[in-house]
């Protein structure tokens, strides 16, 4: 009898479980905000300026001591060789209430990131694109569109072949004028701290 | 026999009901039950061996175990977690539960069997590191059911075939924790209160348990995390037919250290290394042991 009142309440649980997960996402919606940032010299940047820049735009939340962040250091540079010259921006922000330009510039140095690392201490920049934990990635097309919002991919922190590339595929369908096979992606990363 | 009634109940309930839910540090390297941020589902299995070096009394002094007698308690749980809500978690956990126990007198024996079976909900109202000023807040429930042998029913001369209380354990606690950059510190407080039972006649009910626990971990670059952990619990006088009966209170300081190793993103090892420090009135009416644990987790997300 205990048993079967442990079996019913494990299968209500999973039902919740269920119904919660299957819930759609949120629909992504255009880019309208101007997001004041600072560049490595602590100068504002407005990057929703900067957007029109580029075809394409990568913005990736970064935290200093994620270890899904450094995990993914690598994979972010890989993705900005391969990208980079298609015409794709890459920017990456430190959101996190502790960020400073020194260390964002020293911690781009350090990771060897060959674009740049943007400090957004008061959080803005993650309120507007609705980003709560590092790795939180969005690819914007020239219209300013959120064409991809989401994790870098699959993986945490033990990086496999078989991971699927959010990111990659995302800018794979932007660039080939597709519409992106998977708008959303699950973020994996640490809490950004506000 | 009264006292020793609620001697034998208490050293059963003693630290396991907790346990399934108590709180939080380096990952899930504290409590192996516990789903991470991202993590949906759990599903997973914990060795426990703990060997009693000594006891306090009831005046909280303390006392090597006698030349001859030894008792080295065993545990198997396997647990699973759910999330939903995207800030609620639920688990279950089933032990599995041995002992082995000798006497001058009586000589070794073995038994055991099905524990009491644990189910417990957490709610994280905030998620640490989410805010440099508002920790994670969470807040804890659980239910131990009697499934396990209460003394009563044991058949064994010394009652190694005892597995569980007899009466159910409901507790509530508040878990606080915060990150600061790899580092993790945990407080949390867990109540827990057992109901009253009635066996041969004789109504008996254990006081209320309080478990205070500290902890400190570091998570390194690989997700492996390391946490040192303090907790002290305390229990009020239990009563027989509603007489409090004095010198029945218990208490114990337990220190730990526990470990996780992640061998992939989904599967990940973790134990842990425990002993009742043998310090005078930091204990009473308990056993003081040591032991390890050993255990993996398999998650989804």
């Amino acid at each position: 009898m205990v048993l079967k009142a442990i079996v019913g309440a494990a299968a209500s649980v999973a039902l919740l479980a269920i119904s919660a997960s299957a819930c759609a996402p949120a629909p992504l919606r255009p880019l309208e905000e101007r997001i004041l940032v600072a560049d490595a010299a602590g100068r504002p940047r407005d990057l929703r300026a900067e957007l029109g820049t580029a075809p394409v735009m990568v913005v990736t939340f970064f935290s200093a001591h994620c270890p899904c962040q450094a995990a993914h250091d690598a994979r972010l540079v890989s993705l900005y060789a391969t990208y980079h010259p298609r015409g794709v921006a890459f920017v990456a922000i430190d959101a996190e209430i502790t960020a400073t330009p020194a260390r964002d510039a020293e911690e781009a140095r350090r990771r060897g990131y060959p674009f740049p690392l943007w400090t957004s201490a008061n959080g803005s920049a993650a309120s507007a694109f609705g980003a709560e934990a590092a790795t939180h990635t969005v690819v914007i097309d020239r219209e300013g569109r959120v064409r991809y919002a989401g994790g870098i991919d699959s993986d945490h922190t033990q990086l496999t072949e078989e991971a699927q590339a959010y990111l990659k595929d995302a800018l794979d369908d932007v660039l080939a004028g597709r519409e992106t096979r998977t708008p959303r992606g699950k973020v994996l990363g640490c809490a950004l701290t506000r | 026999m009264a006292l020793g009634l609620l001697v034998g109940l208490s050293c059963l309930t003693w630290g396991r009901g907790a346990r399934a839910q108590a709180c939080c540090a380096g990952g899930s390297a504290l409590t192996p039950g516990r789903l991470a941020p991202h993590e949906a589902w759990l599903a997973g299995a914990q060795a426990r061996a703990a060997n009693v070096f000594a006891s306090f009394d009831s005046n909280g002094h303390y006392a090597t175990s006698p030349t001859g007698t030894s008792e080295v308690d065993l545990e198997q749980d396997v647990f699973g977690a759910v999330r939903f809500f995207k800030r609620a978690q639920a688990a279950v956990l089933v032990p599995i539960v041995e002992t082995h126990r000798q006497t001058r007198a009586n000589g070794a024996e073995l038994g055991g069997g099905l524990g009491d079976v644990n189910l417990s909900a957490r709610y994280d109202f905030a998620l640490a590191g989410g805010s440099l000023v508002v920790p994670g807040i969470g807040v804890l429930a659980g239910l131990t059911l009697p499934t396990g042998t209460p003394p009563e029913s044991a058949t064994h001369p010394l009652a190694t075939d005892a597995t569980g209380t007899g009466a159910f354990q409901g507790n509530v606690g508040l878990a606080l924790e915060q990150t600061y950059g790899a580092w993790l510190v945990n407080a949390t407080v867990l109540v827990a209160k057992r109901a009253a039972r009635t066996v041969q006649g004789v109504h008996s009910v254990l006081g209320t348990q309080t478990t205070a626990l500290v902890a400190g971990g570091y998570t390194f670059s690989n997700a492996a995390a390391l946490v040192l952990v303090g907790s002290f619990a305390i229990e009020g006088n239990g009563s027989i037919d509603g007489e409090e009966v004095a010198k029945s209170s218990r208490r114990i300081l337990t220190t730990s250290v526990a470990g996780l190793y992640p061998l992939s993103d989904h599967l990940r090892l973790t134990g842990s290394l425990f002993i009742n420090p043998p310090v005078p009135m930091l204990g009473r009416n308990l056993p003081a042991t040591a032991g390890l644990t050993i255990g993996g987790v398999y998650a989804w997300f």
